[in-house]
């Protein structure tokens, strides 16, 4: 379909709005209701464009106009481009007098009431009605009446801070609610200009509350938790992923002063759209409590500050007798490839066999992973034993998404689709699409018409019975197959399922159903560590089996059932674990590490260090490097660089130059081990305990004024 | 070059020693500066309710051409506001050091809350003491960190050694 925007003409597909038609010509227009992924819905009439196209007559031909051309007939008005779709031969003027006329006074209309509080305002400096009025407005009010008053900093709940006055109705925020998570939470109350958005008494009860805050065009609703650490202009934002759990979300950190303040989301079409959960939102609170900086050694039964050459000396002497072979090495499962790596070669050098990340579970299925993308595409989903709100929040978006039925927003050289005319408010799901097999609650039982609680794995038994044939089965079991029998269905499996040992069961049910079988991984890269040797070799110890001489424990929080003689533990903060150790060694969080993790796709993402200040602690290579300094040994992985050179040896790939959107990659066979750590999903307890500390860190910012 | 000009030169040699000196003996008597002069920073108060008129916005750290402010904000406490508003400056901070005395700083400042003000006298002898924080500019605070120590270590008041007629935006300023 061709558009003619100004005088450039170009080819778009067949549905676009004439917004997203001016764009892709590289033509601009303000706007301020629509956003991708969200309805448009023509509310704040910014977006004014003059338009017209032509018309067939009753043979079929264009009306031709004097000189033999197409004759346009013009829209009378002004038109808003968002909810205008193109069509065949459209012409749109986006640069005439009217258009900016139009334009400058619907900013002028737009900040008659707005209390224009910029240097007190955490948006300004980001703040899109500051752009748009110094771009299209005039420049100057005609307004000398008493500006509307209305509520100012007044907490929507413990992370999010509405300020009203500031609201320039959108409606992005409403919008929000219903069409992203489903959950309709605020809304506009009064009419005209007292309009006014409010919510529930009880806060905003939902897991995914900061994302209002990105989208906020204005400074109405803000981040509680970094309120008034800093302008826009003095963070140092870094584009990386968010390693909360195996969604791997794309966000932005942003840290002042070495200090990280605040979480913002970013768009990925293909994970994240650009949504993040609250947990990955508000995690850096958490984060810097008690943070270790230097080493730890114990002294006369205390754990004391210490340098690495004083920890060198102390491991040296520690370590003469000890067989390396005898030295267990065990870490978390949200390590980088790159440390997976260094950490697989060191346990290699020393001989070892007892080495092993967690949470991890027995087995990887051997089915092809669908990717988000085809979750939110499916025709159905079955889940069973998973609670996508504790394990992989996003993932329940994309869930949502399916249930709305909404066709992906098409791509431009822009971006996405910034006006989808496909979306509209109000979509009708379909909870007759989702089925839910699990033995507790889950955070998605409100939207699914078949919930049935008990045990996933006999769950999963009837429903191969059933897929076998069986008409004996229990009706939802009956249902649940008819499910998974459509065309594109998926199949999700959790922790609840996995840890007991029913992935086989489920491979089984996808095999037979014809459905994709999704198993969401145990932590943020277990789906990547699995990949690399990181499991008990030949007579080695799964964590806690054996009382070893030596083991070094990297960001477990978990305590082992035996403990071994000395314990070295390499974690960010004091934990249960590290103050019963000998040398505690800091770590870098997440946030602060260089590397690639791979997520529930399978899909490479690089990680990169925010500027946040972490003393002396640095991520696991050097921590290894250390252990076998003190045994006089060497690695072929010393550092980032040859960690790189090992993973492009094993899998094939620079991990350094992934594209910016990640790679989904054939990493080859996995390295699997029975393990008998039951595993409970640490991300809700995670999130519950990150969303806490931002709470205080939240409370605290306005307790510390009291004080003084 | 004849006698004659030689002899107009001492001319004007002679006539100076004559006239009256502009030489001023700072430190011993006081300059007479402009009021325009651009010296150390004052932050001012609002007169009527003695409230701080920084409300801790960043924009004059974003004006500086030389990065010498700081400015960390944080929420005031509705009942014993520092500020009025939200927000007030915790920590206000300027390397005197890095400072050019541009003013740009002045310009940006939405409430006119930082004026240069006429104090010059600032020579100390650690990096460090070149940062100045709020209590050494807020207004009613004489004389720089040197003065005040060396006027408390020999219990006299502090001495400026300058004189001036403060220009009216540094509210409340009066230079003996
Ligand atoms: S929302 Fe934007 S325009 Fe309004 S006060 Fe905040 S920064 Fe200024
Ligand atoms: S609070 Fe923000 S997002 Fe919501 S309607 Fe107002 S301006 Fe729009
Ligand atoms: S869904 Fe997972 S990866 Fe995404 S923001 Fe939340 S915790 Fe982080
Ligand atoms: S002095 Fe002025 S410009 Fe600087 S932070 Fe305070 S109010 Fe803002
Ligand atoms: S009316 Fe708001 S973007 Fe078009």
């Amino acid at each position: 379909m061709k558009v003619f925007v100004d005088d450039r003409a170009v080819e778009v597909p067949a549905g676009t709005s004439a917004m997203d038609a001016l764009f892709e010509a590289g033509r601009d227009v303000p706007y301020f209701c629509s956003l991708p992924y969200l309805s448009p819905i023509g509310a704040c009439r910014m977006c004014l464009v003059e338009a017209g196209s032509p018309r067939r007559g009753q043979d079929g031909q264009w009306i031709l106009d004097d000189q033999g051309q197409p004759k346009i007939f013009w829209l009378p008005k002004p038109m808003a481009s968002c909810t205008l779709a193109a069509s065949e031969g459209m012409v749109i003027r986006t640069q005439t007098d009217a258009v900016r006329k139009a334009q400058a006074g619907m900013v002028e209309f737009t900040l008659l009431n707005h209390p224009l509080d910029c240097p007190t305002c955490d948006k300004g400096g980001a703040c899109e009605l500051q752009d748009r009025s110094y771009e299209y407005g005039y420049g100057a009010s005609r307004f000398v009446f008493d500006r509307r008053h209305a509520d100012k900093h007044y907490p929507l709940s413990d992370l999010v801070v509405l300020d009203q006055e500031r609201c320039i109705h959108c409606k992005r925020c409403v919008r929000y609610f219903e069409e992203i998570p489903g959950q309709e939470m605020i809304d506009f109350i009064e009419r005209g200009v007292h309009t006014f958005i409010d919510g529930y008494e009880g806060g905003l009860p939902s897991a995914f509350s900061g994302n209002i805050v990105d989208l906020c065009p204005v400074g109405a609703l803000l981040d509680n938790v970094a309120r008034f650490r800093g302008r826009n202009w003095e963070y140092d934002h870094t584009a990386t992923i968010c390693t909360g759990c195996s969604v791997g979300c794309s966000v932005t950190v942003d840290a002042r002063n070495g200090r990280v303040e605040r979480i913002v989301g970013r768009d990925h079409p293909a994970v994240n759209e650009r949504w993040i959960c609250d947990a990955g939102r508000f995690s850096h609170a958490l984060e810097e409590e008690g943070r270790l900086t230097t080493p730890l050694l114990r002294r006369g039964g205390e754990l004391v500050p210490a340098s690495f050459d004083e920890v060198l000396a102390y491991l040296t002497s520690e370590l003469v007798d000890v067989p390396p072979a005898q030295i267990g090495l065990y870490s978390s499962s949200d390590i980088t490839l790159e440390e997976g790596i260094a950490l697989e070669a060191t346990a290699q050098v020393l001989g070892s066999g007892h080495v092993d990340h967690l949470p991890r579970f027995s087995q990887l299925p051997a089915l092809p992973r669908p990717t988000l993308h085809q979750l939110a595409q499916a025709s159905a989903v079955v889940i069973a034993g998973a609670d996508l709100g504790a394990e992989a929040p996003v993932a329940e978006l994309r869930i949502q998404e399916m249930l709305r039925g909404a066709a992906p927003p098409p791509q431009f050289r822009h971006g996405t689709a910034i006006a989808d005319l496909k979306l509209t408010e109000r979509m009708e799901r379909h909870p007759e699409r989702l089925a839910i097999f699990s033995s507790a609650p889950t955070s998605l039982d409100r939207s699914a018409d078949l919930v049935v609680r008990g045990d996933p794995q006999a769950a999963l038994s009837a429903i191969a019975a059933a897929l076998e044939g069986n008409a004996q089965a229990a009706s939802p079991y009956l249902s649940a197959a008819e499910l998974l029998r459509r065309p594109g269905a998926t199949l999700v499996v959790g922790s609840e399922l996995q840890a007991a040992g029913g992935l086989r069961l489920a491979e089984k049910v996808a095999r037979s159903s014809g459905a994709a079988l999704l198993a969401l991984p145990a932590d943020s890269n277990a789906l990547g560590l699995a990949y690399l040797r990181l499991v008990p070799g030949e007579g080695g110890a799964a964590y806690g089996e054996a009382i070893l001489p030596v083991a070094l424990v990297s960001r477990c929080r978990r305590l082992p059932a035996q403990w071994p003689r000395l314990l070295i533990v390499h974690d960010t903060t004091l934990s249960a674990l590290a103050a019963r150790a000998d040398v505690v060694l800091p770590a870098v969080s997440g946030l602060e590490k260089q590397g690639t993790l791979v997520n529930l796709e399978g899909r490479l993402q690089a990680l990169r260090p925010a500027a946040s200040e972490v003393g002396e602690a640095t991520d696991l290579i050097p921590a290894l490097g250390l252990l076998l300094q003190a045994l006089g040994l060497r690695s072929p992985v010393r550092g980032l660089i040859s960690a790189q050179r090992a993973l492009a040896q094993r899998f094939g790939a620079r991990v350094q130059s992934l594209p910016p959107e990640g790679a989904l990659l054939d990493l080859g066979e996995p390295f699997l081990a029975e393990t008998h750590l039951q595993h409970q999903p640490e991300v809700g307890a995670w999130a519950a305990a990150h969303l806490a500390a931002a709470r205080a860190r939240a409370a605290a910012n306005r307790a510390l004024e009291v004080a003084k | 070059m004849g006698v004659l000009d030689l002899a107009k030169g001492m001319g004007v040699t002679l006539g100076k020693l004559f006239s009256k000196p502009l030489t001023v003996s700072y430190p011993e008597s006081r300059v007479q500066l402009k009021p325009r002069f651009r010296g150390r920073h004052v932050l001012t108060r609002h007169p009527d309710t003695g409230l701080e008129k920084c409300i801790g916005c960043s924009l004059c750290a974003a004006a500086c051409p030389s990065y010498a402010i700081y400015v960390e904000a944080a929420e005031n406490d509705p009942a014993h506001p520092v500020s009025p508003g939200e927000r007030y400056a915790k920590v206000y901070e300027i390397n005197m050091l890095r400072c050019i005395f541009c003013g740009l700083c002045e310009e940006a400042c939405p409430t006119g809350a930082i004026i240069l003000g006429n104090e010059f006298e600032m020579a100390d002898y650690r990096y460090g003491d070149f940062v100045y924080g709020k209590e050494d500019m807020l207004v009613g605070q004489y004389g720089s960190r040197p003065q005040r120590r060396e006027a408390e270590r020999q219990g006299t008041p502090v001495r400026l050694g300058l004189s001036v007629q403060p220009r009216e935006e540094l509210e409340g300023v009066r230079y003996p």
